[in-house]
């Protein structure tokens, strides 16, 4: 029996202390997508019994509610590839033009709605028909975008407006947005403006275009998942490298399973860039700084592995101590 | 060693016994957990001749919506039922509250209407996968209501990794029905206007997530392996090894391919990635590392076990 070391369980505790570290680490911090919106977007148009009376986009509804169109937006997913956050906007009319349900609303006036999308769309809601729903796309922005991964960070701005159909007037609106987190994402939505004495904290858009503008950025548990890939990325290099450093200096004797070692880290790290979350392309920051580096330098690891196991005389020796 | 035939034996039936249960309970758990229908659309469904069908028939999780189908089963003055749909005595108009499309089912009299596609949202993110669960819902409103109730069966669709548990709501607030009825009065009381809510709690189904916790059983009796090795060597019991090395760095590259094998494909970074996968990834990572460092330091680096003479 060989002997053992002699700092075994200062070591042992030492790797419990920092798996223990770890793990409350990832508790802590980890989070998964979160969607976040401040006061005046988070709850929903309410017509409780004489809020609107003495409103001047109150008529004469029944349920008590304004004339008015309600954008509710439902965060939907990120479309990476093409660089855009997709959003549902569901259109909820109410008082004269209609009432909310539960994946659009039913129309009693025309209406059109003009939504600022990549692929710009107007939708007419015709009287005794379900409102129409439209996936709106809107552009990423350029700044600080994929390269930068995971520390991209995208802002934007989405815009929708409702017109009545007979009388080509601006409809007032307001804007909500539904409680849909996105995996791996954290979206915020704001709204710049005052609200209206009667509206509880909800902003009206009396003149026409409504606003909402949206900041994306990834998820603290997608920063652990990449440092956690990167880290094991290194610690194959680094193994490698000492491991070489070791025949270099004639201590260990150059061999064939460690090229087939060499070559399974190899393949191993390639399998890791695949597994980044989200899946970014090929070309990004840390594909420079990590990913292409360790690579190429475990490549060379491998050549000078083979040219060791090639031109020495201890290539594949044994170390036949008896026991 | 000499192991008691009594004691080999035991163990041979524990196992056996042990395997048999392991095998058996995914099927159980399967035939006894199955989705639900709301009583209301299964066997109290209303007597009328203006009926349909209605069932969920995809769910996409990526996109974040659901797909409800509605078939047309009318009878008597309303219609002939046929194989895919029914033939229209009368002019037939739904309103249905789907997020896109027309939102409407309507057919005039003398059509054959078959089966339409409606688009609805659903709500509810993978966090907890496997054990994550999503809500949807949809509303009909027969525009043409002619006193006769809405009659609506639910007809339960294969969801691939799904099942969904039906539930009618009320249409309206509870003040706006008579005082002391009881849910299931309310919802008739809908049906008999033309009305109705029906909301479907989704999850994944008992074989998906018995597959994925057997995934993560296999990743944690891999780590574990890998760990009593090591710790092994580490010990002096056993060398250390390029074997060895070899064995971790191909054990580190199947976690990847069990982790991209859990049924559903589960987006990177849900809580299964934090509890089993990501520390599972950071053993391995020590392990290697540790394993290099001792193959370098010891003098028993790759020894063979030659027997004494």
């Amino acid at each position: 029996m060989y002997q053992k070391f002699n700092s075994i369980s200062r070591q042992r505790r030492l790797i419990y202390l920092s798996l223990t570290l770890l793990f409350l680490m990832l508790a802590v911090f980890a989070r998964g997508g979160a969607t976040t919106s401040d006061q005046y977007s988070n709850s929903p148009l309410t017509c409780d019994p004489g809020q609107w009376n003495n409103s001047v986009y109150y008529s004469d509804d029944p349920d008590g509610c304004p004339d008015m169109v309600e954008f509710y937006l439902l965060p939907s997913f990120v479309d990476e590839e093409n660089s855009e956050l997709v959003n549902r906007l569901i259109t909820a009319p109410s008082g004269m033009y209609g009432w909310a349900d539960r994946n659009s609303g039913l129309t009693d006036r025309s209406f059109t709605v003009d939504l600022d999308s990549v692929d710009t769309v107007r939708v007419l809601n015709s009287p005794g028909n379900a409102t129409i729903g439209v996936n709106s796309r809107s552009k990423m922005s350029t700044k600080n975008s994929l390269f930068y991964y995971p520390f991209d960070f995208y802002n934007g701005e989405i815009t929708f407006q409702a017109t009545d159909f007979q009388t080509k007037s601006a409809i007032p609106s307001t804007v909500t947005v539904g409680e849909q987190s996105l995996s791996g994402w954290i979206l915020n939505f704001s709204q710049t403006g005052e609200p209206d004495s009667e509206s509880k904290n909800k902003i009206i858009y009396a003149g026409g275009l409504a606003k909402i503008s949206w900041e994306l950025k990834r998820a603290n548990v997608i920063f652990i998942a990449i440092i956690l890939l990167i880290f094991l990325m290194i610690i194959a290099l680094v193994s490698g490298f000492t491991i070489t450093r070791s025949i270099s200096y004639g201590n260990r004797p150059p061999s064939m399973n460690l090229l087939l070692w060499l070559a399974t880290i190899l393949f191993a790290i390639i399998q890791v860039r695949g597994n980044f979350p989200g899946n970014p392309p090929l070309g990004i920051l840390i594909d420079y700084i990590i990913v292409f580096p360790v690579l190429s330098l475990l490549l060379l690891l491998g050549i000078a592995n083979t040219f060791f196991w090639l031109v020495r005389a201890d290539w594949d020796i044994e170390n036949e101590k008896p026991i | 060693m000499i192991i008691n035939s009594k004691l080999l034996f035991k163990w041979k039936i524990s196992i056996a016994l042990g395997l048999l249960f392991f095998i058996i309970t995914p099927i159980i758990i399967s035939a006894l957990i199955r989705p639900t229908t709301d009583p209301l659309l299964s066997t109290k469904s209303l007597n009328s001749d203006y009926k349909f069908e209605i069932s969920i028939s995809k769910i996409n999780i990526k996109d974040n919506s659901a797909t409800i189908t509605i078939t047309p089963r009318l009878e008597g003055n309303y219609g002939e039922p046929t194989k895919n749909g029914s033939l229209t005595f009368k002019d037939v108009e739904l309103l249905v509250d789907s997020y896109q499309g027309s939102g409407k089912f309507s057919a005039q009299v003398g059509q054959v209407i078959g089966r339409q596609e409606f688009k609805v949202l659903l709500q509810g993110n993978s966090w907890r996968y496997p054990f994550d669960n999503y809500v949807t819902g949809i509303g009909l409103l027969d525009s043409k209501f002619e006193n006769q109730p809405l009659s609506l069966k639910e007809v339960k669709e294969y969801l691939p990794g799904f099942r969904a548990n039906s539930t009618t709501i009320p249409n309206y607030r509870e003040d706006l029905y008579p005082s002391n009825s009881n849910k299931d009065e309310q919802i008739i009381s809908d049906l008999n206007k033309g009305i109705a809510q029906i909301e479907w709690r989704v999850m994944r189904l008992p074989g998906d997530i018995y597959a994925a916790i057997l995934l993560a059983i296999l990743m944690l009796i891999s780590a574990g392996a890998s760990l009593s090795a090591t710790r092994a060597v580490w010990s002096g019991k056993r060398p250390p090894s390029i074997n060895a090395l070899a064995w971790l760095a191909a054990f580190l590259f199947a976690m990847f391919q069990i982790r991209a094998s859990l049924p559903g494909t589960p987006p990177s970074g849900t809580l299964f990635d934090l509890v089993i996968f990501y520390p599972i990834l950071i053993v391995l990572l020590a392990e290697i590392a540790a394993v290099v460092y001792l193959w370098i330091k010891r003098d028993d680096w790759d020894l063979k076990n030659v027997p004494k003479v």
